[in-house]
């Protein structure tokens, strides 16, 4: 009997075997037990592995629901957003100084409005709603009142920028960003360069112009085009 | 082999992850037409889901012809279909499911289950690991003999008996 049980489980019986087996089945109780006893020890270790999984499962449930724009798909997408956004894409505007042709806000990639009209936005993100609406005097307002935020710093910047207030501004994109986990700070320099075109101080535009021009930053192109047109 | 469910099978924990996320929304939508709340039917994609990673492990989906999404969807009517049934109290409907024996076997006694279950886990590692490789990994006694270190097959027959009756005498114990 128990080899014949062992050949079952091993799946090794042949088919005279398993025509034993069947009919034992259905005449030898003691069989019948026994088999169903042998089942019952694999449906448990089954069972103990299932109960393992559904843990690893709904730990899976959890990460997947992680406000979006925390999670690393949506940053990966933010990323090549603004590349194909390309600060270097914009109507043409006659001015001396190139400031203006190749002004363009930085989108907001901190805290995006993730459902329209959400009514319980924080007041972090009711900043970054303003500056998406272009209300950036309010923007700027909100962000004070508010005490650390990372990239607090260079969205106010580029605020005051476009509130054509460039030496506020340098005082917010002087400060290289710390703990750059979006890799804005090449941004920050070029806005920072952008600032100080504004303010008429060339050198030091061209300066950083340069340095940007020459590293592989996502804003090499565009520093590149307007060293050459400012040179 | 299919080359996800190589990849399952290895745990690769990033195929795991995409997978989960890739066949949830249409599994959802997929069983939104019974009778069932959204955190039923949650539990029915982690449910069929887990079957799927278990079934991949043990090697019973080494041959699956058909897209892991089908294999999903049909195991989670099945489960639907199960839940559903006991909500209505219904008598068990006899249904003749293809891929999973195990789920419809009827002479599995789920409380008898469990008390194995908890009896297991009193058992010494020795006996754990000899029925474990047998009854779970379904490996045959001579394999169990390479991977154990054991001298001779017969040791491990010995061995296992032994280990049975252990289990048997734990769950009576129990029972006391």
């Amino acid at each position: 009997m128990n080899d014949l049980l062992e050949k079952y489980f091993q799946g090794t019986l042949t088919a005279e075997e398993q025509a034993e087996v069947d009919h034992l089945l259905k005449t030898d109780e003691a069989f019948k037990k026994e088999h169903a006893f042998q089942r019952q020890v694999r449906q448990a270790f089954i069972q103990q592995r299932r109960n393992q999984l559904k843990s690893l499962v709904k730990d899976l449930e959890k990460s997947s629901s992680v406000a979006w724009y925390r999670s690393k798909t949506w940053l990966s997408i933010a990323a090549s957003v603004v590349l194909l956004v390309g600060i270097g894409m914009y109507f043409y505007q006659q001015d001396q100084s190139g400031y203006s042709e190749y002004f363009q806000p930085l989108p907001n990639m901190v805290a995006p409005t993730v459902r329209a009209g959400e009514a319980t936005a924080g007041e972090t993100t009711k900043a970054f709603q303003l500056y998406e609406r272009e209300e950036y005097a309010e923007a700027i307002r909100l962000w004070e009142q508010q005490s650390s935020l990372n990239y607090k710093e260079i969205y106010m910047g580029i605020s005051y920028l476009a509130t054509k207030a460039p030496d506020k501004a340098l005082e917010y994109l002087r400060k290289p960003i710390q703990n750059d986990s979006l890799s804005l700070d090449a941004y920050r320099q070029w806005y920072l360069a952008l600032t100080y075109l504004e303010l008429g101080d060339r050198r030091e535009a061209l300066d950083l112009l340069a340095l940007l021009a020459q590293s592989p930053h996502p804003v090499q192109a565009q520093a590149s085009q307007l060293l050459r047109k400012l040179e | 082999m299919n080359d996800v469910i190589k990849q399952v099978k290895a745990g690769n924990q990033r195929v795991i992850e995409r997978l989960y996320n890739q066949y949830k929304s249409g599994f959802l939508r997929f069983l939104s037409r019974y009778n069932l709340t959204e955190e039923e039917v949650l539990d029915l994609y982690q449910d069929a889901f887990v079957v799927f990673l278990d079934n991949a492990e043990r090697g019973k989906l080494d041959a699956l012809q058909a897209e892991v999404r089908t294999y999903l969807y049909a195991v989670g009517k099945y489960k639907a279909l199960r839940l559903l049934r006991q909500k209505v109290e219904y008598t068990q409907i006899d249904e003749v499911f293809d891929w999973q024996e195990e789920e419809s076997s009827n002479d599995v006694d789920p409380e008898r289950v469990m008390q194995i279950e908890r009896a297991l886990s009193k058992l010494g590692k020795r006996c754990y690991d000899i029925l474990y490789l047998f009854y779970y990994a379904s490996k045959k006694l001579e394999e169990i003999q390479v991977l154990l270190g054991y001298e001779k097959k017969d040791v491990i027959k010995s061995q296992k008996s032994r280990c049975l009756r252990q289990l048997r005498t734990l769950i009576e114990d129990e029972n006391q």
